[in-house]
């Protein structure tokens, strides 16, 4: 049984200076369809979506809404057709109560004014539908990212919505705020609203699409049901190539007693935020921190690198006891941190891949001490080649790489410094299959190389491929310590849910 | 797991009250605290006539001060309200000024000098507006040319400080008083002109034109989708444009209307001094920023009210009145307001801090 068709792409064709963007790309969108756009980083996905959102105008092709040409101009022209977006960053104001955020622009009036009472009545009753039931006359930034997204669909349905676009709605989710999320989304099916997804989690991509379109390169592969293919046929269609399968990425496996001793905190915690953590980091090892968001793997993570001191505990490095106030403190003592948001905490847009590359030596190496030209430009070279940095120059700003790319780049700043210890925070969100597996095998490497790695992520599967051992956290506290045979996708799962066995 | 189910979207503990207005509050609690301290301190200073009279001194800054909010809230700074507050001087008295008189003057109908003078503040507003929002001028360029513009061209019209003569309509107007007396035999009483008994407190026209302004000011800023779009752009411009806001607009407008606020506030400024010169409010525009920042509105935009700006002027002229009590030398008014407002600015960061780190314990 089809459902009647809203949208149809035809044809459409994009050209940019020097890039063939789309060629001759069709598209066709049924109502009640969640349709998954998959591709990666680069194979047209975001340009067919600006071309329907009338961000950019198509080259050649026709667009079809209920079978009546259309040409968006822009994305209020695209709004006022039916197409709303909500996009990864939440494009809302986070001064605004959550009942104007969904109706600001189209208040309800009353003798002229607006008329708060009917809004965030109208607002409340919005919101009933995904099941949140909130204050909504406090600002919009007192809640969470996620709920923040709620509100954002429910605005953008709200205005005569016939087709939702979903622009990576879940990459600052966790698990749980997924799980509100795709509800959410199952309940507007229902409703018969066409939704277009656009996410990197193939997981989540299988258990919410009734469809996929692939493209590469601009081009499309095909469009499939979800149930005419796997995850991995899939994967191999983006890729265009058999991918090195995740799975048999090889961890070395050394015993606790050849691996030396780097860094050793004893009950270490942050007044009103993680407590009591004890943890080991070996050489040549790779600890795994898994845990729900806000379940404390980036506080302690902080707490690691001197970002948040510790207000309790201590922490030796080599044996001797340390005191890591700040960051350069940390960053003396050989320590490197990559940040979870690389966008605020990592990359500096408007410098050059070089600029961005040296940047942590030349912290280490103080400002006086300037690093000549030859050799920052010597490693910057260096890391473009080991890396596979896809650039042209080392000149070219960091801000437009792509998101693969530009952590690429960081992690070139940080082991341009050597360090012992590396600490990854969610260094492969956001990022495309193929570039995934890269830094995953890079990670592998460089423990073999005798790097001491902390490795958080909130995908299990990626956790659990890396780690040689893993901590798991839950409510700021670490519950367990995971190694050997117990590192397994479900019983992680179920010591993060505080089900099954802690090794307490 | 369904304990983990409880917890994600449950909405942040505490906090419960909105930070927003907190800082309003407090701008409150200050002025309260002042007022007591005051009347302990100073003999004869718990008094209508001590309101009164703070109200009257200041009613031009408030009238300008109401527009300067929503400039803050979007983001902005308008510089040159000083200078338009001198020119409007200017206008009214040096156009209104008899042509046979020692100053020369126009000879102009006051009424029209009034309206030049508010089409003035709208002209200036607009063009300063247009310079930020299409050829990308920072607000604080943009209004400092507006600023050298306006009270450059005060010393075209004349170098003189120009008194307007007895008899003219703005002469009349200005000394109009609301008065507030004690009738012989006790008593409580209100009336115009020349009253029965003492008097113990009055009222100016310019301190209604301020109650209408500020009253104006509120509903604009909270009843109407230009208020509100007013908001939006302070707290993300980027957003509210992909909202779908008229975003370019707005920010065109709300230096027009500050424009016209500065211009209300000239005509107010002529009323109380009766007289106009070029020399007159340098550097006023750093009380009405002063004042609003105090009444709880952040310079970095999105978030303050019209309604805690009327406090930021109160605190701001009763420290004036303090001065005066105690015959201090008036420029100690400055250090105090200096103090005054770092304490706030301090205040504000503190408050918007700990907000954020309530944020980031939830959101992880």
């Amino acid at each position: 049984m089809q459902n009647p068709i809203i949208l149809q792409m035809k044809g459409i064709d994009m050209q940019f200076p020097g890039v063939h963007a789309l060629k001759e790309v069709d598209f066709t969108l049924r109502a009640g369809e969640v349709h998954t756009i998959m591709g990666e980083n680069g194979a047209g996905k975001s340009t067919l979506i600006k071309c329907l959102t009338g961000v950019y105008q198509k080259g050649k092709g026709t667009i079809l809404l209920d079978g009546k040409e259309i040409n968006p101009k822009s994305t209020l022209d695209a709004q006022s057709l039916g197409i709303s977006t909500v996009y990864q960053e939440v494009n809302l104001c986070p001064n605004l109560t959550v009942a104007e955020n969904c109706f600001i622009g189209r208040q309800p009036k009353k003798a002229g004014f607006i008329d708060w009472k009917t809004m965030n009545k109208r607002t409340k009753e919005l919101l009933k539908r995904f099941d949140i039931d909130i204050d909504v006359t406090k600002p919009l930034s007192t809640y969470t990212v996620a709920i923040q997204q709620m509100v954002a669909i429910a605005r953008a349905i709200d205005i005569q919505c016939k087709v939702l676009i979903l622009d990576e709605p879940t990459s600052s989710l966790d698990a749980n705020e997924v799980k509100q999320l795709f509800k959410a989304m199952r309940s507007l099916k229902e409703e018969g609203m066409a939704i277009i997804f656009i996410s990197h989690f193939l997981d989540q991509v299988f258990e919410i699409s009734d469809r996929f379109t692939v493209l590469r390169n601009g081009e499309l592969i095909g469009e499939y049901l979800v149930d005419e293919v796997t995850q991995y046929e899939l994967v191999s269609k983006m890729v265009g190539h058999e991918i090195d399968d995740l799975s048999t990425l090889k961890r070395v496996q050394h015993t606790e007693a050849e691996m030396k001793e780097f860094l050793k905190a004893k009950q270490i915690g942050v007044a009103g935020s993680v407590q009591d953590i004890d943890l080991t980091l070996r050489k040549g090892e790779i600890v795994g921190f898994a845990g729900l968001l806000g379940s404390g793997r980036t506080e302690t993570a902080n707490m690691l690198f001197g970002v948040d001191p510790i207000t309790k505990g201590s922490i030796s490095i080599n044996g001797k006891k340390v005191n890591l106030r700040k960051p350069s403190n940390a960053i003396k003592h050989n320590i490197a941190y990559c940040p979870e948001d690389r966008k605020r905490d990592g990359i500096i847009g408007d410098l050059s891949i070089r600029e961005n590359i040296i940047l942590a030596i030349q912290a280490r190496q103080g400002i006086f001490k300037k690093i000549s030209k030859k050799k920052a430009e010597e490693l910057a070279q260096k890391y473009i080649k080991t890396l596979q940095i896809a650039t042209p120059d080392a000149d070219k700003k960091i801000g437009e790489l792509s998101g693969g790319n530009q952590q690429k780049v960081i992690l070139a700043r940080w082991l341009a410094t050597d360090p012992d210890l590396l600490i990854l925070d969610e260094p492969t969100r956001g990022i495309d299959v193929g570039a995934k597996t890269e830094i995953q095998k890079l990670v592998l490497k460089l423990c073999e190389e005798g790097m001491s790695i902390v490795f958080i992520s909130s995908e299990i599967e990626e956790v659990v491929r890396c780690s040689n051992r893993i901590v798991v956290m839950r409510d700021r506290k670490k519950v367990a310590e995971l190694k050997g045979d117990d590192l397994e996708h479900d019983t992680i799962l179920k010591t993060i849910a505080g089900g099954a066995k802690t090794n307490e | 797991m369904n304990n983990v189910n409880a917890s994600p979207l449950k909405k942040k503990k505490g906090g419960n009250l909105n930070t927003n207005y907190l800082v309003v509050i407090i701008a409150i609690v200050i002025l309260l605290i002042a007022i007591i301290v005051g009347s302990l301190v100073f003999d004869n200073f718990f008094k209508l006539g001590t309101f009164t009279n703070l109200l009257i001194n200041n009613a031009h800054i408030g009238i300008s001060a109401v527009g300067m909010t929503l400039v803050i809230i979007t983001g902005g700074i308008d510089l040159s309200v000083g200078a338009v507050v001198a020119i409007v001087t200017m206008i009214c008295a040096y156009g209104s000024a008899d042509p046979a008189s020692t100053f020369g003057g126009l000879g102009l109908d006051p009424v029209v000098c009034m309206i030049i003078s508010l089409v003035y503040g709208i002209l200036i507003g607009a063009a300063m507006g247009c310079l930020i929002q299409f050829f990308d001028f920072p607000p604080f360029i943009a209004t400092l040319a507006g600023m050298f513009f306006s009270r450059g061209s005060c010393y075209i019209l004349s170098t003189q400080a120009i008194t307007v003569e007895r008899g003219n309509l703005i002469d009349t107007l200005g000394a109009w008083r609301l008065k507030f007396f004690t009738p012989e035999g006790g008593g409580f009483s209100v009336g115009t002109g020349e009253v029965d008994g003492k008097v113990i407190g009055n009222l100016s026209i310019p301190v209604f034109m301020f109650i209408v302004v500020v009253i104006i000011g509120i509903l604009i800023s909270q009843y109407t989708k230009f208020g509100r779009t007013v908001y939006a752009i302070g707290g993300n411009e980027q957003s509210a444009y992909l909202m779908g806001l008229p975003v370019k607009r707005t920010k065109v407008l709300v230096y027009t209307l500050n424009g016209l606020c500065s211009a209300l506030a000239g005509i107010a400024f002529t009323f109380f001094m009766r007289s106009g010169s070029g020399l007159l409010c340098v550097g006023m525009e750093m009380d009405v920023i002063a004042s609003v920042v105090i009444g709880g509105t952040l310079l970095t935009g999105g978030v303050g009210y019209v309604f805690g700006t009327v406090f930021g002027v109160l605190t701001l002229g009763l420290i004036q009145t303090f001065v005066t009590y105690a015959s201090l030398n008036s420029w100690y008014t400055k250090i105090f307001v200096g103090v005054l407002l770092l304490f706030f600015i301090g205040l504000q960061r503190i408050i918007v801090n700990i907000a954020d780190s309530k944020k980031v314990k939830v959101a992880g």
